[in-house]
């Protein structure tokens, strides 16, 4: 199996957030371009949202990592701190390298930030936001109101947190910037750009328009079970290649193995 | 680790599945297809059949009105064959005589209904017995009969009417338009040949063709000729078997009456008339009832 010209594009779609892989096309990459302007912008919040797999982790990580090296005091909270003292004691530490011991409440955090001023208002980038408690996010606003930390929120878009973000920053947020799924087109230039950058050429070429479709079809455009249903496609298809080589052929991906995966994958019922 | 021949194994099931659906889909389709269409078929050929009994029913209705509803007739009556006009009554032979048919030659011509005939093309005709006429003639010559005169009276009328058919000055009803159209231009050129043949072997046949058709038509003609002929035994003997034949005829239960009471059995042909107005409400029989009891009729 190591020896399958299947195996390398397969691992190009393993599911982890690595800003190598990033794959801009047109649409993310303006996206892209807007988000980072309006942190520029001297704005309190930003709100970022869209359903799971659109790539909100992926763009908050590539931003975290662009704006960084461009100088910007920013960091990435991919998980959320529940627990009110240990957000502002991370926040303190990561911030103004100040280990505070013991409980740290929102009073004595503002104390700190005042005996740490930045010329620039240092950016938090908070993802999966909607976990965040209620009381939590109170604060957050206030560290917002008083300029103390930008944050940038990257939110699910659900009926409830759409309620939340109504609820705590519709006063405050002046930038709004929503993460849709891929089209079939997008998606077939996804794919194409992710095994080139393998360099599996062959395979890249075995992606068609009808390809992309029925591959659309089952995970309607969301990146992340595009992904996984490819890397389940390519464990068949280098299965295959070792041992039934004569049932595959080899200038396109067959609609049966794409059905395959997708039952594996759950996105299709046997 | 991915199980592939287990994976395939499922793909192949859900694909047997999906056709199994959709072939069952088609099936299903094509059934309610047929159906339809069959629906549709019987539907239209119905309609046709009901138009076209009824089209002959009303044929029958309007060209036979005392013949019509003969579920009874037992055999066609070839054109070929000596046919006989079924005299009904002598009234309405009259009516006949007197002009409602006179303005055609086949005045005399009158469709009879075979058995299970439905459309006006199966409708066959008796035609005119001439030489009945002629027996009857040559019978009255003989003076074999006592009141054979008043019924050569009928007959002259009857054959001048043939002779000069646009004589009479009567209209031309609806009745007789209908009689026209089912009359055959053959006839009409036909001539009347007139031969001497002893009524004997004429009632003869008569006898055995009713006795062969169980025509109740035949039957009735049979008992009033026997009525005429004073035979009252034989016309009551013929107008039971027309009855049995053929229970609704009027002109059946009045002959059998009236040979009741001609055979003195006053009592029973006042009993029997009173339980068919019972049941038909016929008027004429009133009249006889009435008649009989006033003693008008004897």
């Amino acid at each position: 199996m190591q020896n399958s010209k299947y195996e390398a594009p397969k691992l190009a779609f393993l599911d982890v957030i690595d800003i190598k892989n990033y794959i801009q096309l047109d649409r993310t990459s303006a996206i892209y371009q807007a988000l980072k302007e309006s942190i520029k912008k001297p704005l309190k919040m930003i709100l970022l949202y869209g359903k799971p797999g659109t790539g909100k982790s992926m763009m908050l990580n590539k931003l975290a990592s662009d704006l960084s090296a461009e100088g910007y005091h920013i960091y990435y909270y991919s998980t959320p701190l529940i627990d009110e003292s240990e957000f502002l004691k991370s926040l303190s530490s990561d911030l103004f390298g100040v280990k505070y011991q013991g409980s740290l409440n929102l009073t004595h955090f503002i104390k700190i930030a005042n005996e740490h001023i930045q010329e620039k208002v240092p950016i938090i980038l908070l993802d999966e936001a909607q976990l965040y408690p209620q009381a939590l996010m109170e604060k957050i606003r206030l560290l917002s109101d008083a300029r103390i930390v930008k944050f940038v929120i990257a939110l699910h878009k659900t009926k409830e947190e759409d309620l939340i973000a109504k609820e705590h920053f519709q006063t405050r947020i002046w930038e709004s910037i929503e993460l849709k799924n891929a089209t079939a087109q997008e998606l077939k230039i996804y794919i194409q750009k992710k095994i080139l950058k393998v360099n599996c050429f062959e395979v890249a070429n075995m992606f068609h328009d009808k390809t992309a479709k029925r591959i659309y079809k089952y995970t309607d455009g969301n990146y992340r079970q595009t992904n996984k249903l490819l890397y389940i496609l390519f464990d068949i298809y280098a299965w295959y290649e070792t041992n039934q080589p004569h049932k595959i052929t080899k200038t396109y991906i067959e609609s049966k193995y794409i059905d395959m995966a997708a039952i594996h994958a759950g996105l299709l019922n046997a | 680790m991915l199980n592939v021949p287990e994976l395939e194994q499922q793909y192949k099931k859900r694909i047997y599945k999906r056709y199994t659906i959709l072939i069952i889909i088609f099936i299903a389709i094509s059934i309610i297809a047929i159906g339809i269409e069959y629906f549709k078929h019987y539907t239209t050929n119905n309609k046709h059949t009901t138009a076209t009994t009824k089209q002959a029913i009303s044929i029958i209705n309007t060209k036979l009105p005392s013949t019509s509803a003969k579920p009874t007739a037992k055999k066609t009556i070839k054109d070929k064959e000596p046919s006989i006009v079924p005299i009904k009554s002598y009234s309405t032979n009259k009516q006949l005589m007197s002009g409602k048919t006179a303005k055609k030659q086949n005045i005399a011509v009158s469709p009879v209904v075979s058995k299970g005939q439905t459309s006006p093309q199966n409708l066959q005709i008796l035609q005119p017995s001439m030489q009945f006429i002629n027996n009857i003639h040559s019978n009255a010559n003989k003076n074999q009969y006592i009141k054979v005169s008043h019924v050569k009276k009928h007959i002259v009328s009857k054959v001048a009417a043939v002779k000069h058919p646009l004589s009479s000055k009567t209209t031309t009803t609806r009745h007789t338009a209908q009689i026209k159209t089912v009359t055959r231009p053959m006839i009409e050129q036909s001539s009347v040949i007139i031969k001497s043949v002893p009524i004997s072997n004429d009632m003869q046949d008569i006898i055995k063709r009713f006795k062969r058709t169980n025509d109740p038509v035949l039957g009735l003609f049979l008992a009033r000729r026997y009525y005429h002929l004073k035979k009252y035994n034989l016309a009551y003997n013929y107008a039971l078997l027309t009855n049995q034949l053929d229970s609704k005829n009027e002109q059946s239960w009045i002959i059998f009456a009236k040979s009741l009471v001609k055979l003195g059995q006053t009592s029973m042909a006042i009993q029997t008339l009173k339980s068919y107005i019972k049941n038909s409400h016929s008027k004429n029989a009133k009249v006889l009832l009435d008649n009989i009891q006033s003693g008008h009729f004897k």
